[in-house]
């Protein structure tokens, strides 16, 4: 069924991608060339003027076309859209495969826990709307909000059917079998309605849920008791069909509620209340660049800006991972979210909306949490197969007490109905979300940001970390420590010349004299700069530049030229981090740690000899993503570096560790941002935690499922399980998944 | 300006350059960069020779 209808999905398609980043004619060729090496591609024609490419696909997919347009350096402009989508976790799996079938569509993850998907989609054959109608068509309801999601409809829609539930399901007890049946309506088709639905969405689409056991069970028995009081008159279980509901949905309220106390923590970050400095009391998400917000001790800083007024210590702990409060005073930067201690601050905003760090940390998070990580495909495809199997157990169950243990009907439709109300899928599907959910938040609360979710799988196989130096071991301030001048003026010339230069090494330079000569024809490369001052020639670089343009021998970590003869040289320092020594000494007792930096001084080898481990200098970006792509044939590899300068290599790493070093998140590469290179000690247990959790979980839901069903079907008969309860160990079966991973 | 590697056409505009001798020299990646950084010599007394290894 599921594969004809996925062929068929893949026939002949025609995409047309826009290339970004094509300069030159080897673009085009080297473009063509990845796109058609991806398998169902049957013709790449890429043109550079109109940097579009148009890919006939037969049977490909178009997210291996765009990852291979990646990999070979370039990237496809494409459109993500966030909707809230009602679907349960069984069902999640299929819905993914159902929106990557769609013409147009990239990629979709799906976290079944928030009921969020992200959908990348080519912007030039589809649309958002497109995309939603054809959703609709099968039934998904979803709903694609630009500004912030609503959340707790999930919560608020259960909790009611569950209110009419509890409030009727006792009176079912009363042995009236007239009363019991009026009284069951309500419970079984509105309270049990959502698993109705459910059911008849999962059957359209070809797929199961939980839903398909819970309204199978619940009108198995319910049809069984009518038939009975028409007919029959053998037994009723009107009472045991509302039962099973009313269990099944405080379970699922339970579960709903613990799912968002857990993602809430951050999104109420988002809405705050804050006072504008005339009194009046407005939503953060209304405030404009700008404004002047009053915060008073306790209270949350509502967006991103600068001290105007007062003092005060604020807790930025969501930001740096420091536990401590921070002193600010007028002039200083405070972020939306942190939370003032003590003091009283007037902040002028700066950034509003989208454009604060909490929001781009929701944004990361989100994605992040829709991950899905490879043993999470294991507990898929028991999930595929599982409802299905269960309904032949219970088939079976009946045949074998009514047929071959004579027992009577009402009795083996009691025990087939008790089989389906307690197997339990839905631990299989949670238990990803759930645990990582938990794992990225406890990380945030140290500052760390998770970008990317299997990055935390991930790191559990790396073998080797690549630190960057400048600024993620050292502070990223060079400074010159000493300098010879072998051309008097000479030093004077290489600072005017740098002052025109942003690298840190420029700065440096630049900072050594005050007077400025008028420059020319500056040009910037890397390991140098070179430009006419005061009607000399003047290059400042590296030792190899200095070598292959300069007469004589440059001998310092940088020398300057004068009219091509090396005319002073410059030592330079820049001092540890604190605490990096303690780190590295930890790393070194589990990974290979390389030292990998364009700095091709002695101070490097200073650095290295005193961490004691290896070093690989004088690299330039190019180097770096090489030596990455070589140690990853030895295994895992995780590069630590300023996620800005070091964006390639970070996007090669198995792992891409970013170093912040500001608040502007979608600056950086990478896959997780941390906030210095202490942080990584605890990312790396806490990605150990989580992984394990999920794990558990996947055992757990094994475990639960392999012992309540044999029970349900009779097997410690004359000890049976009353399908109420079924339902209800079912249901805690559910809750206690996340419940456990909070655990880590 | 020509790639005196791979003899393709670049702009002046192209974040791949070096100097050498103290003229510039503009490439259309990294590759090609490398590969005269490691002998530029011999590019520019033979002539281009198409695309080094690994493009």
């Amino acid at each position: 069924m599921g594969t004809e209808e996925k062929s068929s999905l893949r026939l002949r398609k025609e995409e047309e991608l826009k290339i970004l980043g094509m300069h030159c004619a080897t673009c085009e060729v080297t473009v063509t060339k990845a796109i058609s090496g991806v398998k169902g591609v049957q013709e790449a024609r890429v043109n550079l003027a109109s940097g579009n490419a148009k890919v006939i696909l037969q049977g490909g997919r178009l997210k291996e076309v765009v990852d291979a347009v990646r990999k070979a350096g370039y990237d496809v402009a494409l459109q993500k859209f966030t909707a809230k989508v009602r679907v349960s976790e069984e069902e999640s799996h299929r819905l993914t495969e159902i929106l990557e079938g769609m013409d147009g569509v990239v990629s979709a993850k799906i976290n079944p826990s928030s009921g969020l998907i992200i959908v990348e989609y080519n912007p030039v054959t589809t649309s958002s709307d497109r995309i939603r109608e054809e959703l609709e068509r099968r039934g998904y309801r979803i709903e694609i909000e630009e500004e912030r999601l609503s959340r707790s409809s999930d919560f608020k829609d259960l909790s009611t059917r569950l209110i009419v539930g509890a409030l009727i399901s006792p009176f079912t007890l009363i042995s009236i079998p007239v009363l019991q049946f009026i009284l069951s309506i309500p419970v079984v088709f509105f309270a049990g309605m959502r698993f109705h639905t459910g059911a008849y969405r999962a059957l359209r689409n070809r797929t199961t849920n939980m839903d398909v056991l819970v309204s199978l069970s619940s009108l198995t028995a319910w049809v069984y008791s009518l038939v009975s009081l028409l007919y029959l008159h053998a037994g009723y279980f009107f009472d045991s069909a509302s039962l099973l509901v009313t269990f099944i949905l405080a379970g699922k309220t339970l579960e709903a509620y613990i799912k968002e106390r857990t993602s809430n923590d951050v999104v109420s970050l988002q809405s705050v209340k804050a006072t504008r400095a005339n009194g009046e009391t407005v939503d953060s998400r209304k405030l404009r660049v700008g404004d002047v917000v009053v915060v008073k001790a306790g209270e949350v800083v509502p967006a991103d800006g600068i001290v105007d007024e007062g003092e005060g210590y604020v807790n930025e702990s969501i930001y740096t991972g420091e536990p401590l409060p921070v002193k600010k005073k007028k002039g200083d930067s405070v972020i939306g979210g942190s939370t003032l201690v003590s003091g009283f601050l007037k902040v002028y905003v700066t950034r509003t909306g989208e454009r604060t760090y909490i929001s781009q940390v929701i944004e990361a998070l989100r994605e992040a949490e829709a991950v899905r990580i490879p043993i999470q495909g294991l507990a898929d495809r028991i999930s595929a197969v599982f409802v299905p199997t269960v309904i032949v157990v219970a088939l079976i169950s009946f045949a074998v007490w009514f047929y071959t243990l004579h027992q009577t009907l009402t009795f083996s439709i009691l025990i087939a109905v008790a089989v389906l109300a307690s197997a339990c899928p839905c631990g299989f599907g949670l238990a990803t979300p759930m645990a990582v959910m938990v794992g990225i938040r406890k990380l945030l609360r140290r500052g760390i940001v998770v970008k990317r979710g299997e990055s935390l799988e991930k790191l559990g196989d790396v073998k080797t970390f690549v630190l960057d130096k400048t600024g993620t071991i050292t502070r990223g301030e060079i400074k010159v420590e000493r300098f010879q001048e072998y051309v008097p003026g000479a030093v004077e010339l290489a600072s005017s010349l740098e002052r025109l230069s942003n690298h840190p090494v420029g700065r440096a330079i630049a900072s050594l004299s005050s007077s400025s000569h008028g420059v020319e024809g500056f040009t910037e490369m890397d390991g140098g700069v070179y430009g006419k001052v005061d009607q000399h020639e003047v290059l400042v670089g590296k030792p190899d530049l200095v070598r292959r343009n300069c007469e004589g021998e440059p001998r310092g970590d940088v020398s300057v030229c004068v009219d091509w003869k090396v005319a002073g040289d410059f030592w330079l320092n820049d001092e540890m981090r604190e605490g990096v020594k303690e780190v590295v000494e930890e790393l070194k007792r589990r990974f290979r740690v390389i030292i990998a930096t364009g700095d091709s001084s002695e101070y490097a080898d200073r650095i290295a000899s005193e961490l004691r481990v290896e070093l690989r200098k004088g690299l330039t970006p190019e180097d770096k993503v090489e030596l990455v792509r070589q140690l990853k044939r030895e295994g895992g590899v995780a590069f630590v570096g300023d996620g800005v300068n070091d964006a390639q290599a970070l996007k090669e790493a198995d792992v891409g560790i970013a170093v912040s070093s500001g608040t502007d998140l979608a600056k950086y590469a990478g896959d997780v941002v941390i906030p210095g290179l202490n942080a990584l000690p605890f990312l790396i247990r806490q990605s150990h935690r989580t992984v394990r959790k999920i794990k558990e979980n996947i055992a757990w839901a094994l475990t639960y499922n392999a012992v309540l069903v044999p029970v349900a079907a009779g097997m410690l008969y004359p000890l049976v399980l009353p399908p109420e309860y079924a339902a209800l160990g079912m249901a805690m079966n559910s809750v206690s998944v996340a419940l456990w991973s909070f655990v880590q | 300006m020509m790639d005196p590697v791979c003899g393709m056409e670049v702009k002046e505009t192209s974040t791949y350059k070096t100097m050498y001798k103290g003229k510039m020299y503009y490439f259309c990646s990294p590759h090609c960069k490398t590969a005269f950084e490691k002998d530029p010599e011999s590019y520019l007394k033979g002539g281009p020779r198409g695309m080094p290894h690994g493009h």
